[in-house]
């Protein structure tokens, strides 16, 4: 669905991620944990295609980095959804603006817009405060607002970078709870954090990525490992 | 496409509230700079009415010999209609031309008390088509009239249909510097007040580019903004201009003003000026 073929980008001279292959599949939930300048935001930048790979081919759904078009690019995000750790809303208009602005794009009727918007509303737990203006809500309601939006258009994969990032322990397990139903009801979930205390709680597939390329983390001797599960769908 | 119209007026409202205020400013400075072209314009509109009415007075006077007989008369009567560009002959003969001289001078004809008999000599009146009254073509007919036998002299106004049609290309050329001159300013003060918009949607910019926005869906709203703005500059200076001209129409009768064509590629250029001017600044933001 989701894949990333030996990709390698390099800005300038400086490698950012080296030979990376692996795949987000279908109903998946999906960790990517590495430090600052391990070359997270890079990965998500070539699924948000604002870059290409130097080598190597970035797929998702039907679009490939090495074929498509620049006019394809928007068609190929909207079968994505970003959610980041800054939010990224339009502090002025409502909450339910801030959701149906992704569905408006796509050319969708309003009735069905509305529809949408009030059921992904309803799942992030916002529906009374649809005709707030998104400025006014806190971070965490902030983020559920993101994380609406990034779910309205039913993506192939709801793409997070540091989605707690900005909030409280408290605030942040609620985030993921939702981030869990999304994928309960079926939608690929890709997360890019550093809260390893989360990652390894919340028993998902775990990429480890150090100094752009996928590693096995190691082990101290004699502590367990602290990571769940590797990913049978990663090759490093 | 009907939901895509939709999200562009949308965002076409949302930029106009957020902005309206800071468009104040460029749309008064766009206004001004229009007023002045609409000034020239309509400057230019009536000194080519001018012209046009001069143009139309402009003929070919053919004075004939003293000596020229009958036949010399008749030769010339038709020779001259058969050239290029004539239109009308009328002959004028020494009685008729003395009594137009006379009812010119008016109170002052008897000055010609003096005078014995009728110095004025016989001649014909020519006029031209359009398309013939210009410093040349007049030159050549007058060159061939005066080849023909019996005629002393052919006067025309040379020096003054030379000088109008200098006056033509200079204004039409004026007015053409002034317009490239205004059109580079306004797409300068156009440019930077939608830099400024742009950055102030910044936000819904970036949002719609994460979620799968068109550059035309971003771009779109901006174009319709820039637009606005010129054609809001246009309806001012219009305004200002239409209430110049009524009041000069007062003072000088016979005064033109901007036709139906004219006033709608007046606010045509206010529009273009206005959507050129922000869609300059929306590429360079897209590129950045």
């Amino acid at each position: 669905m989701i894949s990333f073929k030996q990709v390698s980008k390099s800005y300038g001279k400086t490698p950012a991620v080296r030979d990376l292959t692996f795949e987000i599949r279908r109903g998946e939930f999906l960790f990517l944990m590495g430090a600052s300048g391990a070359g997270k935001s890079t990965i998500l930048r070539l699924l948000h295609h604002s870059i290409r790979p130097t080598s190597g081919v970035v797929t998702v759904g039907e679009f490939s980095s090495d074929t498509i078009k620049e006019r394809q690019i928007p068609h190929l995000r909207r079968k994505l959804g970003f959610v980041l750790q800054d939010f990224r809303l339009i502090a002025d208009r409502s909450v339910s603006e801030n959701v149906a602005i992704a569905m408006r794009i796509t050319g969708e009727s309003r009735r069905k817009i509305e529809a949408r918007v009030n059921e992904v509303l309803g799942q992030v737990g916002l529906i009374g405060r649809a005709r707030e203006k998104a400025g006014n809500l806190s971070g965490g309601e902030m983020q559920r607002v993101a994380i609406a939006r990034a779910l309205v258009n039913r993506p192939l994969a709801l793409i997070a970078d540091e989605p707690t990032g900005n909030l409280d322990p408290e605030t942040a397990q609620g985030i993921y709870s939702i981030l869990d139903r999304a994928h309960i009801g079926g939608t690929a979930v890709f997360v890019a954090t550093h809260d390893r205390d989360f990652v390894d709680r919340a028993g998902h597939k775990v990429l480890h990525l150090e100094h752009g390329r996928i590693v096995i983390p190691r082990i101290a001797p004699g502590t367990a490992p602290r990571s769940s599960k590797p990913s049978s769908s990663v090759s490093c | 496409m009907l939901t895509h119209i939709e999200h562009t007026l949308r965002e076409f409202g949302y930029g106009l509230r957020r902005s309206l205020k800071g468009h104040l400013a460029p749309v008064v400075l766009l206004g001004v700079a229009l007023f002045i072209l609409g000034l020239f314009l309509v400057g230019t509109i009536n000194l080519q009415e001018l012209i046009h009415i001069a143009h139309s007075k402009v003929g070919v006077a053919v004075y004939l010999t003293e000596e020229a007989s009958e036949s010399d008369r008749t030769l010339v009567a038709e020779k001259i209609p058969q050239l290029a560009g004539v239109k009308l002959v009328r002959y004028i003969s020494p009685g008729q031309a003395l009594e137009r001289f006379q009812s010119e001078l008016g109170g002052r004809a008897y000055l010609l008390e003096g005078v014995e008999g009728n110095p004025l000599p016989a001649s014909f009146e020519v006029e031209l088509y359009d398309d013939y009254k210009t410093t040349d073509r007049i030159e050549a007919i007058a060159n061939e009239i005066r080849g023909v036998s019996g005629v002393d002299s052919v006067i025309y106004g040379e020096s003054w249909v030379g000088r109008l049609e200098r006056w033509i290309y200079f204004l039409v050329g004026f007015d053409l510097f002034l317009g490239a001159v205004l059109g580079i300013s306004t797409l300068l003060v156009v440019g930077n007040t939608m830099k400024l918009a742009l950055e102030n949607r910044r936000d819904a910019i970036e949002v719609i580019r994460l979620v799968g926005g068109t550059r035309m869906q971003i771009r779109l709203p901006f174009l319709l903004e820039g637009m606005l703005i010129g054609l809001m500059s246009s309806g001012l200076a219009y305004l200002v201009l239409y209430k110049t001209y009524t009041f000069a129409v007062g003072r000088l009768a016979g005064v033109l003003f901007l036709g139906t064509t004219g006033v709608i590629a007046f606010f045509a250029l206010g529009a273009l000026l206005g959507a050129s001017g922000s869609l300059l600044s929306i590429n360079r933001y897209l590129k950045a």
